[in-house]
């Protein structure tokens, strides 16, 4: 059965309005109110669907001024100095390993980020069972996750204090040992 | 309202050659195929459920609106293998356009699962990528070029350019959103931004430091607000007939050197491609009416 063009013409000028109407609120550069209702509603859909985006920021509205690292320490059984681990010095590292290591670097700049507490647990067993396959007799008997954080320098002749790297234990896991 | 009417059928329904529906099926191939490369690896590790996010503890993680086809599969490092090895394969009929509309769903299918199984590794370039794919479904993409058209023996020289142009819009709401995000954040009003952006070890790439030296503060001050008028002129002005190309190719030169100074991963090759699918299409609206362009 052939569909009528105009029925054609009329499904494919919704899809079109449809689309726009979906993605121009979604990435509606607003935080007002208006806007994040608007954007509530028609969030299920995005989801759905696959269209979801949200505003663009692209290092905006503000840009990161900091250099994160990731610090695991694994408090191994009968050893009293635990044994430490760090994320990529991403500095260090050529394009050609960052561009290989994408991910990684999405990873290691959002784990330590307290909207993704959920996913903690997981990445620490993840941890635990990474090291002990690795070094084999080695048992874990509790992991820290840390956030190492260097802030950037401020551009010259503009005000405002430099800090050095500081550190913070984000997440402790220990295990019961069977 | 007959002249908007009229200004829409020729914004969404002039014909446009189907070889450009095949370059966009190439071009994005092989954009897949660099994140298969890269993903392939580490497969196991962002998506089975003995790596880094437990499938529990994604359900914390995310929206609960979102699905993905990983979580109804078994997560096991053996499935996880053959599931990524089913996606090189549809990849690989994708390319030579075999099932082409088939495959086009079903990649789309498996990067928005992927992207809804771990929320942790992902970035700008490829929320783009995965609406692109959603856009390329409705797309012709086996129409020249392909095994399908060699079966059919029939070939289809032209097809509707709104797929096309759904593209092109994404691309301008995008640009135009960035640079409502940017005026809203004192270090791009005040001219630092790039100064710090040069400065992440993360996203630094091959050029930066050498482009925009530290002390060259009146270089990487013109740079940030260079960036937004940048945005506001290819957001726009790719839809003014009269000055399209020239637009475009400034945008072409715009994505490749942010490619030469920082690393986003695809980012600005899917980018450059949006932006150069203008070049291929019929003028909009306001314009002449010229299929070869301005």
């Amino acid at each position: 059965m052939r569909i009528p063009p105009r029925i054609q013409s009329l499904a494919r000028n919704s899809f079109i309005v449809a689309f726009l109407l979906l993605v121009g609120i979604d990435a509606f550069p607003s935080r007002a109110r208006a806007v994040e209702s608007l954007r509530a509603l028609v969030d299920p859909i995005m989801d759905v669907t696959g269209l979801w985006q949200g505003p663009w920021s692209l290092f905006a509205p503000q840009v990161d001024k900091e250099n994160n690292w990731i610090e695991i320490r694994f408090f191994l059984s009968g050893t009293a100095a635990p044994r430490v681990e760090r994320s990529p010095s991403w500095g260090e590292l050529s394009c050609w390993q960052k561009f290989l290591r994408s991910r990684e670097i999405e990873f290691y700049d959002r784990i330590s980020n307290e909207d993704n507490s959920a996913a903690w647990p997981s990445y620490a067993r993840y941890l635990r069972r990474r090291f002990e396959e690795a070094n084999s007799g080695a048992i874990v008997e509790k992991i820290e996750l840390r956030s190492l954080t260097s802030t950037l320098p401020r551009p010259q002749g503009t005000a405002g204090k430099d800090r050095s790297v500081s550190s913070r234990s984000f997440y402790v896991m220990s295990f019961e040992q069977p | 309202m007959n002249r908007i009417g009229k200004g829409w059928n020729r914004l969404f329904d002039s014909p446009v050659d189907t070889r450009v529906y095949a370059a966009v099926r190439f071009a994005i191939g092989g954009i897949l195929a660099v994140y298969a490369f890269v993903l392939g690896p580490d497969f196991v590790r962002w998506f089975a459920e003995e790596g880094v996010l437990g499938r529990a503890e994604l359900a914390r993680n995310i929206d609960l609106d979102t699905w993905s086809i990983l979580n109804w599969l078994p997560g096991t490092e053996g499935a996880l293998r053959a599931l990524f090895l089913v996606f090189c394969v549809q990849l690989l009929l994708f390319l030579i356009g075999l099932g082409t509309r088939f495959q086009a769903i079903c990649l789309f299918l498996w990067i928005l699962s992927l992207h809804h199984r771990n929320n942790l590794v992902w970035e700008g370039g490829d929320v783009l990528l995965r609406v692109s794919l959603l856009l390329l479904i409705f797309m012709p993409l086996g129409a020249r070029w392909s095994v399908d058209a060699f079966l059919r023996k029939r070939t289809r020289n032209q097809s509707p350019v709104w797929p096309l142009r759904l593209l092109q819009l994404q691309q301008s709401i995008l640009y135009l959103s960035s640079v409502g995000q940017k005026l809203q954040g004192s270090d791009w009003v005040r001219g630092e931004a790039l100064f710090y952006i040069g400065k992440l070890d993360d996203f630094s790439g091959r050029l930066g430091p050498y482009l925009l030296p530290e002390e060259w503060s009146w270089g990487f001050r013109m740079g940030t607000w260079m960036v937004i008028a940048v945005e506001i002129l290819i957001g726009i002005g790719v839809w003014i007939p009269s000055i399209r190309n020239k637009v475009v190719i400034i945008g072409i030169f715009f994505h490749l050197s942010i490619e030469l100074t920082m690393n986003l991963f695809v980012f600005q090759w899917l980018m450059i491609l949006i932006l150069a699918t203008h070049l291929a299409t019929p003028p909009h609206p306001a314009g002449t009416g010229d299929a070869n362009g301005d």
